[in-house]
């Protein structure tokens, strides 16, 4: 796949360069700046930790060695550090067994130095559209959480029946309602979360995780 | 080790003082035994040869005469006395003379030679030790050529789309070359200082700064430090004085001791992993440089043993580093020795002679 412009114009993408030399440093962010990409570079994991990240889809590209931590510890320990950005891993030596653990641990690409160009381009957009992806997922979550805390108690008691398949008439048994409460309780359900049908319910229950349990 | 002169001069006189001695007595001895003038000769010129292996050309000469003398005072009519009775006395005395010169003068060359070549096998076994040394660190030297040629390649690619784009970014693309020319330029300095380590030259005694020459060192050996995952703190004092040395001899007494912490601190998998090296000035000497490591460190018994030749704690070693490290500086005119650190690791210490004057 060739790239001659940068294909998220539309929207802003950050790719973080982090990499102890200099040379490697300036030089890849020259390569990315030429692309049309926006690019951070970073001596080391402290001083990328330390800067604010604007809140846009990204990518890391990393060094394995590093001074203090190295690219592969930082790696196994992102979580906690909150960071949930998709790596790109750069390095000296074709280390056989380090680019295998690298990318057991979702690395999106293992490159050796000399960078190919195209190479580290492709890595990059597969990675930024990755975390685009993931992003948009979260913020689909985090809509869904939304949706499902604006329910009164007892409708998430109904979602949780309505999710099972069960009619209204059990579910209305099953609470000790009457039907025609079940009903309201339902349609205010589906228009609580914006669902179009029954299906879409039991997918946002599954992405929620909400099961039957809740009766 | 090259002896002074002043060794030579008592070492001459000594000989010549009991050379004299024994000259006189061995031919009074003779004469008891009513030796004829020609085996008196002979005998004479045997000790003085014999003597001339153990004294200098000086000593060799001083007891020659001393034996054309004696033979001429003992054995040459007129006897007791210095005078010379006949032509053929006056022949006979210079031939001894021509001859035990000759002789001895033959016997101080061939020591010559052979100081030549013991000389030159001390330096070809240094250069040895040194290029495996230097070997030790290819990794670490191939990683500090890739880097820069690395960003080379990747200014290039980015050079090119600057022109490449349109209209044509010429300021950036021209950024872009400048940094190629930089790069490329400090891939190549690591190549040259490489070179000059393993290049067989003979030993160039100048005017130099310590702290420079462990710089460049320091630089070889980064990415060997860094995979170990050793923190190295250089405390390197910009007012040290200069040294008269031989940079690349002095270049390998560093590398050798801070290999041999790095190999300290890889059989360590607890606490700190450090190396430190640090120059300060010394009143009594000039410079004083100290490699200290938090590795597994030299009990009391191991620090008797470790500047001995063949004499390795390492699985890979030779066990001519730290020998020849030590014959380094003591040919400089300093001294190298180790302690042991508290809790952990080892420190050695050398130090070298300042040239008069503080560096400018």
């Amino acid at each position: 796949m060739t790239w001659e412009t940068a294909p998220t114009a539309n929207e802003r993408s950050v790719v973080y360069v982090i990499d102890d030399d200099v040379s490697v440093r300036e030089a890849v962010d020259d390569l990315l700046t030429s692309v049309g990409l926006e690019a951070q570079t970073f001596g080391s994991i402290q001083e990328f930790l330390q800067a604010r990240r604007p809140d846009a889809p990204g990518c890391i590209v990393l060094d394995v060695r590093l001074p203090g931590p190295s690219g592969l510890e930082f790696q196994r320990g992102m979580a906690e550090s909150g960071v949930r950005l998709p790596i790109i891993f750069i390095s000296g030596h074709g280390d056989v067994a380090m680019s295998v653990r690298a990318m057991k641990l979702g690395a999106v690409e293992f490159l050796t130095k000399p960078l190919r160009e195209q190479e580290l381009l492709d890595a990059i957009q597969v990675a930024v559209e990755r975390d685009r992806v993931r992003r948009q997922e979260d913020g689909a979550v985090a809509e869904l959480k939304a949706r499902f805390a604006s329910l009164s108690v007892r409708e998430r008691e109904v979602f949780a029946l309505v999710v099972t398949g069960r009619p209204n008439k059990q579910i209305a048994a099953e609470l000790d309602l009457s039907e025609m409460t079940v009903k309201v309780h339902r349609s205010q359900i589906t228009r609580k979360m914006r669902a179009k049908s029954l299906v879409a319910l039991v997918r946002m229950a599954d992405k929620l995780g909400v099961s039957d349990g809740g009766a | 080790m090259k002896r002074s002169w002043r060794y030579w001069l008592v070492r001459s006189v000594v000989v010549s003082a009991f050379g004299v001695v024994g000259i006189v007595l061995l031919s009074i001895g003779m004469l008891y035994l009513e030796l004829e003038v020609s085996p008196a000769g002979f005998c004479l010129l045997i000790a003085v040869v014999l003597l001339s292996l153990i004294s200098g050309f000086v000593g060799s000469v001083v007891l020659s005469l001393v034996a054309v003398l004696s033979l001429d005072y003992f054995f040459i009519p007129p006897l007791y006395s210095l005078t010379i009775g006949s032509l053929a006395d006056v022949v006979a005395a210079i031939a001894f003379l021509t001859t035990s010169i000759i002789i001895t003068g033959l016997m101080a060359r061939l020591r010559k030679i052979a100081e030549e070549e013991l000389q030159q096998t001390r330096a070809d076994l240094a250069r040895f030790a040194r290029v495996a040394t230097v070997g030790e660190l290819t990794a670490s030297i191939a990683h500090e050529v890739n880097q820069p040629l690395a960003g080379v390649v990747s200014s290039g690619h980015a050079c090119l789309r600057w022109l490449a784009s349109e209209p044509p970014n010429v300021e950036k693309a021209v950024l872009s070359a400048n940094r190629m020319i930089r790069d490329a330029n400090r891939a190549s300095e690591v190549i040259q200082r490489v070179r000059k380590l393993v290049k067989n030259t003979p030993p160039q005694m100048t005017l130099l700064n310590v702290n420079e020459a462990i710089e460049e060192i320091v630089i070889l050996c980064r990415n060997e430090i860094e995979q170990n995952r050793i923190s190295l703190k250089t405390q390197l004092p910009p007012d040290l004085p200069l040294v008269y040395a031989d940079r690349v001899q002095l270049q390998q007494v560093f590398i050798n001791l801070i290999v041999n912490a790095i190999d300290a601190l890889k059989a360590v998998s607890a606490g700190p992993r450090e190396v430190s090296v640090t120059t300060e000035k010394d009143k009594a000497t000039g410079v004083l440089a100290t490699v200290r490591d938090s590795g597994v460190g030299l009990d009391a018994e191991k620090l008797q043993h470790i500047f001995e030749a063949f004499h390795t704690t390492k699985s890979e070693g030779m066990g001519m580093g730290l020998t020849i490290s030590r014959s380094i500086i003591e040919a400089h005119g300093g001294r190298l020795w180790a302690t042991p650190n508290l809790p952990r690791g080892a420190t050695f210490q050398l130090t070298l002679l300042a040239v008069q004057g503080d560096a400018s």
